[in-house]
């Protein structure tokens, strides 16, 4: 299945003043406001050539996907916890499953990607721009944190804490895991789906500020291991959304998401 | 062009079907948001019995096995959990607003209008699982009914944003 269907594919190479008509499908001026053989009318800018527009519906069916596959390392962490006989056996089995269920994340999200990769638009940065962006992502970053730590010192104060943690500082494999698991890879991939396919995909088919909002939405969804951080991470998502579309470069989310998620490892389990 | 008549009924057919798949779309909204409203408000007002039911069959059984319950961590417990249960009947109670909202501005805002009721609709599926696995099989007819025809929804809704331009 290709996951640019739906799209408005361009006039052919060498009649780049015509697009194709979306309801009769016949070449039409790009300058046209109406189509001269069905009178549909147009507003929409003609897509870029070479590229298809990408529709958000294939996105959505994988998102779908990961959500159940959340679901999945959420009903597993707890058999895992069921199962084990004591808190070393049940750390080992959390990380195990943890690492498994990631790599089924990793490995949908990659084929997505690739899938999406000829439909996505280039993120066109520039570094001058990028470093900007740094420096406001850093303070956004550092007044988000002060957020969560509020945040859920009120819920521990409301409502007890009921996580389970894994200690990090019993050995440095495990220590390394830890990061791999919690920094490394969400860093990543959560980013290259919700912040590149996602984002741009929605962007395509409405305003950017609505795609980040939506897009944070659905990262906030794929959270289901910490439902009560939920309200905290639609922030997060959304922050991380406009730093990318400000920036318009992917590895400042990706370095962002990467330092959050370190920050918030060490101050759970302390250093 | 010959062809020019024909095009033109098939469109006006083809934006007709656009329209109705926007109105069935408002019709879920308004159908999951008011049942969503209704459920989390009788949910958010009758928390203390809920609470109080749940801990009376608690204590039964704790007292059978021959356990003594101290009634001060008892009263705490009760406090946490009627605080937990309306926090989550109250989130239960926007989403349901939310719904009403999406179906509101589903012509105006017609592709962020039903994607966001497809996140929130699935995503808000996917925790009540978490919470309660069993909810995952209750209705499901109905429940994979009502997200193919979001899904659809999206669709019409991407095509009927082109025909605005």
């Amino acid at each position: 299945m290709s996951f640019a269907e739906d799209s408005q594919t361009i006039a052919p190479p060498g009649e780049d003043s015509h697009r194709l008509c979306w309801r009769c499908r016949l070449p039409v001026d790009i300058q046209a406001p109406h189509c001269p053989h069905c009178a549909a009318p147009f507003r929409t800018p003609p897509v870029e050539e070479g590229r298809q527009t990408l529709s958000p519906v294939p996105l959505l069916v994988a998102y779908v996907v990961l959500l159940f596959v959340n679901l999945l390392q959420v009903a597993a962490l707890r058999w895992g916890a069921v199962q084990s006989l004591d808190a070393e056996q049940l750390a080992r089995n959390i990380l195990a499953q943890t690492a498994l269920l990631e790599l089924i994340n990793t490995i949908l999200v990659v084929v997505v990607y690739f899938q999406t990769r000829g439909a996505l638009p280039p993120t066109g940065s520039n570094l001058l721009r990028a470093a900007f962006s740094a420096i406001w992502g850093v303070g956004g970053l550092i007044a988000l944190l002060v957020v969560n730590m509020a945040y859920h010192s009120w819920l521990q104060s409301m409502l007890g804490t009921t996580e389970i943690l894994v200690p990090w500082n019993s050995d440095w494999q495990r220590s390394v895991a830890l990061v791999a698991l919690v920094c490394v890879q969400p860093a990543v991939i959560e980013e290259l789906f919700f912040r590149r396919m996602v984002l741009d995909g929605l962007r395509s088919a409405m305003s950017w500020h609505a795609a980040i909002w939506i897009s944070a939405l659905m990262f906030t969804f794929a959270h289901l291991g910490v439902p009560l951080s939920l309200p905290y991470l639609w922030l997060l998502g959304a922050f991380l959304g406009y730093v990318r579309v400000l920036s318009g470069c992917l590895w400042l989310p990706i370095v962002l998401h990467f330092l959050h998620n370190l920050v918030v490892l060490v101050l759970e389990r302390g250093l | 062009m010959s062809t020019t008549p024909s095009s033109g009924s098939l469109g006006n057919l083809a934006q007709s079907a656009r329209s109705g798949q926007l109105r069935t779309a408002r019709v879920i909204m308004f159908i999951v948001g008011g049942l969503n409203i209704a459920l989390n408000a009788f949910g958010f007002f009758t928390a203390a019995r809920i609470v109080d039911e749940a801990i009376q069959v608690e204590v039964d059984r704790a007292q059978q096995q021959g356990m003594v319950i101290d009634p001060s961590e008892l009263s705490e417990v009760r406090t946490r959990a009627i605080s937990l249960t309306q926090v989550f009947s109250g989130v239960g109670l926007a989403v349901g607003v939310a719904f009403i909202v999406l179906g509101l501005f589903v012509y105006q805002i017609p592709v962020a209008a039903t994607v966001t009721a497809l996140v929130l609709y699935v995503g808000m599926y996917a925790l009540v699982g978490y919470f309660d696995p069993s909810q995952l099989y209750r209705g499901l007819i109905i429940k994979i009914l009502i997200v193919v025809g979001l899904f659809k929804s999206i669709q019409a809704a991407i095509a009927y944003r082109q025909e605005q331009g």
